[in-house]
C-alpha cells in the first residue's frame, strides 16, 4: 500500500512538472493577450504527435527534443498572426476562435496520424531503486527536463530584454508601446513560446502517455485548474499549482478511483474560487 | 518641432478631438490646459500613436508620425510621462529605466538620471510597486530621460503627489527644459503650468480655443474663468 502511494505520488510529481510546462504557456497567453486558449491542450497533443513522427522519420527520439519545440514556436507565431491578432480586442471571440482551432488541429492530426492511439517506448528503458521501489529512469529524466525548461523559462523572463518586455506589455500595453516596446512582436513571440512549451511537454510526456488526436482534451481542464488555483496570470503560482494538483491526484488514486481524484481537484478549484479568487500562490506573483 | 494640424480622433461613436492645431518649438515649454474631459490626454495619446487619428497630421522634426508604428515614435525623440505615472510595478527600478533602451545599458545616461533623482539609485533593485507616488513619478520621468528625448510630454505629473515632492518635480521639469529639451505639459494645477510654461494652449470640446503666452493669459481673467473655471 505504501509502495503504491509512493509510486503514484512520484508519478503525480513528474506529471505535475510536465503539466506545469503546458499550463505556463496557457498562463502567459492569458496574462499577456487576455486570450482564453481552448486549443492549448491540442498544442500539447501536437507535440506528442510530432515526437512520434520524428521518431519514425529519424529513428531517434532525442531529435524530437530539439525539433518539436521549434516547430511549435513557429506554429504558435503563425496562429497568433492569422487567428488571434484579427480578433484581439474581442475576448469572447477568442474562445470561439480557439475552439475552432482546437477542432482543426484534432482533425488534421486524425487525418494524417490516424484515430488509433499509439505508444512510444521510453528511450531509456532502465529502472532505478528509489525510496525502495523500482522506478523508471525515463520518468526521472522527464522531471529533469521539465525542471530545466521551467527554470530556463523563468530565467528568460527575468534576465532578458524580451522577457522584460513581456512582463511590461502584460502590465500596461500602451505605456510599453510609448516606451518603444514592439508589443505586436511581443504578442507573436509569446504565443510562439506558449505553443513551444506545450509542444515540449508533449515530447517529454509522449513515452509515458498514449499518442492520439484527443490527448489534449484530457490535459486542458487540468491546465485550467492549475492556472485558476495558482492565480490568473501568476506564472510561478501556476507551476506550483500544477505540481500540487498532480501530486494530490496521485495520492488520492492510491486508495480511490481516478475519477474521485479528479473530483477532488475540482472541489479544490471551486474552494479556491470561492475563498481565495486571487489564487493560492498570490505571494509568488511578480 | 512638433506640429499638429487639424487632428481629429474618434473613440467609438464619440468625436473626441475635433481639429486640434498645436505646435511646440525647439527648446520651448508649452502647457495644454482645459477642464476634465476636453481631450487633453487624447491629444497626447494621439501624438504617441496610442489613439488613432481619423483626420489631420502630426509631424515631429519634419517626420510624419502617422507613417511610423506607435512603438517607434519614442525613437524619434519624444518622451512620454503618462497620467498616473505608468511605471511597471512588476519590473525593478533598473528594468523600468532601461525598458526603452535597445542593446547595452547606457551607464552615462543612468548617472545623469541619478543626478536628477538620487533616490532612484538607492532603489535600483526594488520593484516599481514598492515605490511611493513621488518616487514613481521620478522613475517615470527618469525613464524618459534615459532615451535622450528632444521633447517630453507630461500628462499631469503632479497629480496625487505629496506637496513636498511637487516642488521637486516642478524643479526637475524646469531643469530638463533649461537643458534644451522641449516640454509639452498637461496640468490641472494651473499655477504650476503657468510658472513652468511661457506658452499656453487652452482646450475646450476637443479643439484649441486659445493660444498665447502665459503672461497674456494671466492678464485675461475672463478667459481663465471661462475655460478653466478659475477666478484669479
Amino acid at each position: 500500500m505504501l509502495d503504491t502511494l509512493l509510486l503514484l505520488a512520484l508519478n503525480g510529481l513528474i506529471w505535475g512538472l510536465i503539466i506545469a510546462l503546458i499550463a505556463l504557456g496557457l498562463s502567459i497567453i492569458f496574462g499577456l493577450l487576455d486570450i482564453i486558449n481552448i486549443a492549448h491542450g491540442d498544442f500539447f497533443m501536437v507535440g506528442t504527435v510530432l515526437a512520434w513522427f520524428t521518431l519514425n522519420l529519424t529513428g531517434n527520439f532525442w531529435v524530437a527534443f530539439l525539433i518539436v519545440p521549434l516547430i511549435g514556436f513557429i506554429l504558435g507565431a503563425l496562429v497568433q498572426r492569422i487567428v488571434i491578432q484579427p480578433i484581439r480586442n474581442v475576448a469572447a471571440l477568442s474562445i470561439v476562435a480557439t475552439f475552432g482551432l482546437s477542432l482543426i488541429l484534432q482533425e488534421v492530426v486524425r487525418i494524417t496520424f490516424g484515430a488509433t492511439p499509439r505508444r512510444i517506448l521510453p528511450p531509456i528503458q532502465d529502472t532505478v531503486v528509489l525510496f525502495g521501489i523500482n522506478y523508471d529512469v525515463y520518468r526521472i529524466f522527464a522531471a529533469f527536463v521539465a525542471l530545466v525548461a521551467l527554470a530556463g523559462f523563468f530565467l528568460f523572463l527575468h534576465r532578458t530584454k524580451l522577457g522584460t518586455w513581456m512582463r511590461a506589455v502584460r502590465h500596461d500595453r500602451d505605456t510599453a508601446i510609448a516606451m518603444g516596446v514592439p508589443a505586436q512582436h511581443v504578442y507573436i513571440f509569446t504565443f510562439g513560446i506558449g505553443f513551444a512549451l506545450a509542444a515540449l511537454g508533449g515530447v517529454v510526456a509522449a513515452p509515458i502517455t498514449t499518442v492520439e488526436f484527443r490527448t489534449g482534451v484530457d490535459i486542458l481542464p487540468f491546465c485550467f485548474m492549475a492556472v485558476i488555483i495558482g492565480g490568473l496570470g501568476n506564472l510561478p503560482g501556476t507551476a506550483a499549482a500544477a505540481v500540487l494538483l498532480a501530486v494530490l491526484e496521485g495520492i488520492i488514486q492510491s486508495f480511490a478511483d481516478p475519477t474521485v481524484a479528479r473530483i477532488s481537484s475540482l472541489v479544490l478549484m471551486s474552494a479556491v474560487l470561492l475563498l481565495r479568487p486571487q489564487g493560492l500562490f498570490k505571494g509568488l506573483a511578480k | 518641432m512638433l506640429n499638429l494640424r487639424d487632428v481629429h480622433v474618434h473613440i467609438g461613436k464619440l468625436h473626441i478631438l475635433q481639429g486640434v492645431n498645436l505646435d511646440v518649438k525647439p527648446g520651448e515649454s508649452a502647457a495644454l490646459l482645459g477642464r476634465n474631459g476636453v481631450g487633453k490626454t487624447t491629444t497626447l495619446r494621439a501624438i504617441m500613436g496610442l489613439a488613432a487619428r481619423s483626420r489631420g497630421s502630426i509631424e515631429f522634426d519634419k517626420v510624419d508620425l502617422g507613417t511610423c508604428p506607435a512603438y517607434k515614435i519614442s525613437s524619434h525623440g519624444i518622451g512620454y510621462v503618462p497620467q498616473g505615472r505608468g511605471i511597471f510595478p512588476n519590473l525593478t527600478v533598473l528594468e523600468n529605466l532601461n525598458i526603452g533602451m535597445s542593446g547595452k545599458r547606457d551607464s552615462e545616461r543612468e548617472e545623469y538620471v541619478f543626478s536628477c533623482f538620487p533616490r532612484l539609485k538607492e532603489r535600483l533593485k526594488q520593484f516599481g510597486s514598492t515605490l511611493s507616488g513621488g518616487e514613481q513619478q521620478m522613475l517615470a520621468i527618469g525613464r524618459c530621460l534615459m532615451m535622450r528625448p528632444k521633447l517630453i510630454i507630461f500628462d499631469e505629473p503632479t497629480e496625487g503627489i505629496m506637496p513636498k515632492l511637487v516642488s521637486q518635480i516642478r524643479r526637475e521639469i524646469y531643469r530638463i527644459n533649461q537643458a534644451g529639451v522641449s516640454v509639452l505639459l498637461v496640468e490641472q494645477n494651473v499655477e504650476t503650468a503657468l510658472k513652468l510654461c511661457p506658452r499656453v494652449f487652452l482646450m475646450e470640446k476637443g479643439t484649441i480655443v486659445y493660444s498665447g503666452t502665459s503672461q497674456d493669459l494671466k492678464a485675461q481673467p475672463e478667459i481663465v474663468h471661462r475655460y478653466l473655471g478659475l477666478t484669479q
